[in-house]
């Protein structure tokens, strides 16, 4: 078959005529093979004409350049090549940026509270509505503590937790945890005897049942204690 | 033989795309003869432009060819790479032209003195022809380009492939078959 290839090769390229020995055997060996090679001789006369007609296309148009035709092609190098620049400036840029965004979030979330206040839920609702109403000055024994919130049900309770607030501000110990029937409470000497200066008050709406199930959560409120 | 039988040419424009100013200089200078390309294709093909739109389609062609420039795989010479992409993007454009119905209202003083040719049959034809080439794919491409387009011989382009002169002859005339059955489609006169 190669060698079939090659002698037909050599036909239709011209190196061989119908005169051939080689050429008149394998016509006869393969009468279809003299109307494939006769159709691809024409197409080689097609792609020689397609060849010689673009190389004297290609000559004529040398032969026509201009200095303004350079100047034209070279200010468009120069224009891609700065281009190429300026994309490759913009994304060292972009990737600076980028890095100077991400270490200012890192500080930013590094820096943040623990906890955040002044959130409060209700089942997932952010309006509990728990916010302490008094004392304006510092806790003091038998001076009640009263928050306002929406009226409990027979089945709710509000619980208190307190802790205590160390000399660099974080919240820690838990100093008493009870609950109210009712928006108030008031300590004793007793109770506040061993707190220290500065403590945190949670205030939580709970259900008397369900292992007391919490419903709200106020915000931590920040309250000094009297000496 | 590697794929690229124009392996200076493609490192020229490999060198050029590194920012070789030597490289870009002689690639400005081998590829400065674009425009002309153009105009003579433009001839060729017997389109009458106004002078503002071949300006407009030779900034875009010589924008688009500069962009393309990292394509080229040393298949052809540099001068036919271009000359192919001229011709290719050439009739896009006239075919967006007479898509947008913005055909011809020629001033005919302002036209190119240069007579244009009537409209040749082989020429409008052979973007397909390069076109179905190029998808015969490596290396029956490059032997087909060498023999009609570079006009070299089977024992020529054998040398350069470091192959036998039988077994480049075996894979052109296994191609020529391929070329004709995807010609066919478009083929518009009798071959």
């Amino acid at each position: 078959m190669n060698r079939d290839d090659e002698l037909l090769a050599s036909y239709v390229a011209g190196e061989l005529s119908d005169d051939s020995v080689e050429i008149r055997e394998l016509f006869a060996r393969r009468p279809d093979a003299r109307a494939a090679a006769t159709e691809l001789s024409a197409l080689t006369r097609e792609l020689d004409a397609g060849g010689a007609l673009e190389r004297r296309m290609i000559a004529a148009a040398r032969a026509q350049v201009s200095d303004a035709d350079r100047a034209r092609l070279a200010g468009i190098a120069q224009a891609r090549q700065s281009a190429v620049r300026r994309v490759v400036v913009t994304r060292w840029v972009a990737a600076a940026a980028l890095v100077v965004t991400a270490v200012g979030i890192a500080l930013l979330v590094q820096r943040r509270p623990a906890a955040e206040p002044g959130v409060q839920v209700l089942n997932g609702d952010r309006d509990a509505h728990i916010a302490l109403r008094s004392p304006q000055a510092p806790l003091s024994a038998d001076v009640p503590l009263e928050w306002d919130a929406s009226p409990l049900s027979a089945s709710e309770r509000f619980a208190l937790e307190f802790r205590a607030v160390d000399g660099a501000g974080s919240t820690g110990k838990l100093l008493r945890r009870l609950r109210c029937a009712s928006a108030s409470w008031t300590p004793s000497t007793a109770d506040l005897s061993d707190w220290p200066e500065q403590v945190t008050l949670v205030i939580s709406r709970v259900e008397v049942d369900n292992a007391g199930r919490e419903l709200a959560v106020s915000q931590p409120f920040s309250l000094r204690v009297a000496r | 033989m590697p794929a690229d039988a124009h392996a200076a040419d493609r490192l020229l424009v490999q060198r050029a795309l590194l920012r070789d100013r030597l490289a870009l200089d002689q690639l400005v200078e081998r590829l400065a003869c674009t425009p002309a390309m153009l105009r003579v294709l433009q001839r060729q093909l017997g389109v009458r432009l106004r002078p503002e739109e071949l300006a407009d389609i030779e900034q875009s062609i010589l924008g688009a060819l500069w962009g393309k420039l990292s394509t080229y795989e040393g298949r052809a010479a540099l001068e036919t790479w271009a000359f192919r992409f001229v011709q290719l993007e050439l009739h896009k454009a006239l075919d967006r032209r007479r898509r947008g119905a913005r055909l011809a209202l020629v001033d005919s003083d302002r036209l190119d003195a240069t007579p244009c040719a009537e409209p040749d049959a082989t020429q409008i034809e052979s973007t397909t022809l390069w076109a179905c080439v190029e998808r015969l794919g490596s290396p029956t491409c490059e032997i087909v380009t060498q023999r009609h387009y570079d006009e070299l011989s089977f024992e020529e382009i054998a040398r350069r492939r470091g192959e036998a002169v039988s077994a480049v002859k075996a894979r052109y005339y296994r191609g020529l078959e391929r070329l004709k059955a995807s010609l066919e489609p478009h083929l518009r006169r009798q071959l």
